[in-house]
């Protein structure tokens, strides 16, 4: 990194965690802002409820990355999810089918549903194998999700992290077998994939909102607000950029 | 103290790897943390073998539907395991390098080069074809909105495809190929990027912040 992008980087980083710091305070004090509804965590909510009544699984694929890469936070998105999930599957003793294609991401996912069997006081009914290291590779792993899709009863399918092309094996098997199926991920070509076949999209951040969403956490709440700030300074700097730059070109003067 | 110290080690390791980013002359302890940080994995990878076992084996044992997939997944396993240690054994006793050895023997290499690749390589030919069934659902979808979305997609995937195609030097397709990738994918895909790059940020600040706690209580 250049000086340049170490400055902007650093004030970035600032402006941003003290934005969160600012709203998850107004959050916790109960001054909490509506947020636009997002058709994908309106679904999810109420999944596990249904996944109950129907003696189905939930299936919730948690994409080919793992911990301590540079796709952590889409991990960390993904398992967000799964935490919002694992507290009803615990109380009802029916987890959430959980694939992985990192054994970091494994390691995290059995915690979170450990916890979740903790918290309701059934630590007995907790399943190690209800999260299931598929493959280390995408292809293989978008191979072996769909085996599972097709030969076990799900009755939803949730796709959160990161994945490749390779994603369309797993959202095509997830419409042959009819289930319900919600999709985020962090780069652009697996969400065109996704978008023919999935019934609910989550497009670009939306899929690091799961918490903010579904279990209304303040701190959550906060960041997104913060988000939404950081967001419309970008605009107006970017059209303020342009429209510079247009002048520029224009009339002529300074480049900028 | 559960609570505490899992928390207060991910702040600081956090933070620490973060301040290298900005502060070049404190880089060399984001080296150690990620060797750490590979370490760590390479015994997560353990776990993984241990829950495919786990996973496939009461498969096979219980003798549920698709039990002898497992039984095929385990068996390649078995195989190479043996031979990769087999390979390293081999090298150790000629005197050669174990660890490189182990991975790029001749079964090892023989087995990616005549399986995993032209297994993988036929599984991505699909790819085409599975997307080409999607759109054309996606076109049959009832709500006018969908309809809508299916047909620009279909459009635009056929404008680009074609574009591509060098047999009759379509200079239209081809220029109005290179207009959409240029402007409104590319205005799309930066919208996009900039979102996720402010979530993902978001979401390692609330981490560092110790508003999130991703490791166990």
């Amino acid at each position: 990194m250049d000086p340049t992008q170490q400055i902007a980087g650093a004030l970035l980083v600032i402006v941003l965690g003290a934005l969160i710091a600012v709203f998850g305070g107004i959050a916790r004090a109960g001054r909490l802002p509506t947020l636009r509804p997002l058709p994908g965590f309106e679904a999810l909510r109420g999944q596990q409820g249904r996944a109950i009544e129907s003696g189905q699984s939930l299936h919730l694929s948690l994409g080919t990355s793992g911990i301590g890469g540079g796709n952590t936070a889409a991990t960390l998105a993904g398992l967000a999810i799964l935490e919002s999930l694992a507290d009803e599957a615990a109380a009802t003793d029916t987890p959430p089918t959980v694939t992985v294609a990192d054994p970091t991401a494994l390691v995290m996912a059995q915690d979170v549903l450990r916890r979740a069997y903790a918290r309701q006081g059934n630590t007995t009914g907790y399943d190690p194998r209800a999260v299931r290291y598929v493959a280390a590779s995408p292809l293989p792993y978008a191979a072996g999700v769909g085996d599972i899709l097709s030969s076990e009863e799900t009755s939803a399918n949730i796709m959160a992290g990161v994945f490749g092309p390779e994603a369309a094996f797993i959202a095509e098997e997830g419409s042959k077998q009819a289930v319900l199926q919600a999709a985020g991920a962090v780069d652009v070509a697996p969400l065109a994939v996704f978008y023919p076949s999935v019934n609910h999209l989550m497009v670009g951040e939306e899929m690091f909102a799961a918490r903010g969403y579904m279990d209304n956490l303040p701190a959550h709440t906060g960041s997104l607000l913060a988000q939404d700030v950081i967001r419309w300074l970008l605009v107006a700097l970017l059209f303020v950029a342009s429209a510079g730059a247009l002048l520029q070109r224009l009339w002529g003067g300074p480049t900028l | 103290m559960k609570r505490i110290v899992p928390l207060v080690v991910t702040m600081v390791f956090g933070w620490l790897t973060l301040v290298t980013y900005f502060w070049p002359a404190v880089a060399p302890a984001r080296y150690l943390l990620v060797e750490l940080a590979v370490i760590t994995a390479a015994f997560a990878a353990i776990l993984g073998a241990f829950n495919v076992l786990h996973v496939h084996g009461t498969r096979i044992f219980r003798q549920r539907p698709g039990w002898f997939f497992s039984f095929v997944l385990l068996a390649s396993l078995c195989v190479v395991l043996v031979m990769g240690a087999w390979e390293g054994v081999t090298a150790m006793a000629l005197g050669q390098d174990v660890a490189r050895q182990g991975v790029s023997g001749v079964g090892m290499v023989w087995l990616y080069q005549y399986v995993l690749i032209p297994v993988q390589a036929s599984l991505a030919a699909l790819l085409p074809f599975l997307l080409a069934l999607a759109a054309y659902r996606t076109l049959r979808m009832r709500s006018a909105s969908g309809a809508v979305g299916g047909a620009i997609f279909l459009i635009t995937a056929i404008v680009v495809l074609l574009g591509q195609v060098p047999l009759f030097n379509l200079t239209l397709l081809r220029d109005l190929r290179e207009w959409i990738i240029r402007v409104p994918a590319m205005a799309g895909m930066r919208g996009i990027l900039l979102g996720v790059g402010l979530g993902i940020t978001a979401t390692a600040l609330r981490v560092l912040m110790g508003a999130d706690r991703p490791s166990s209580d």
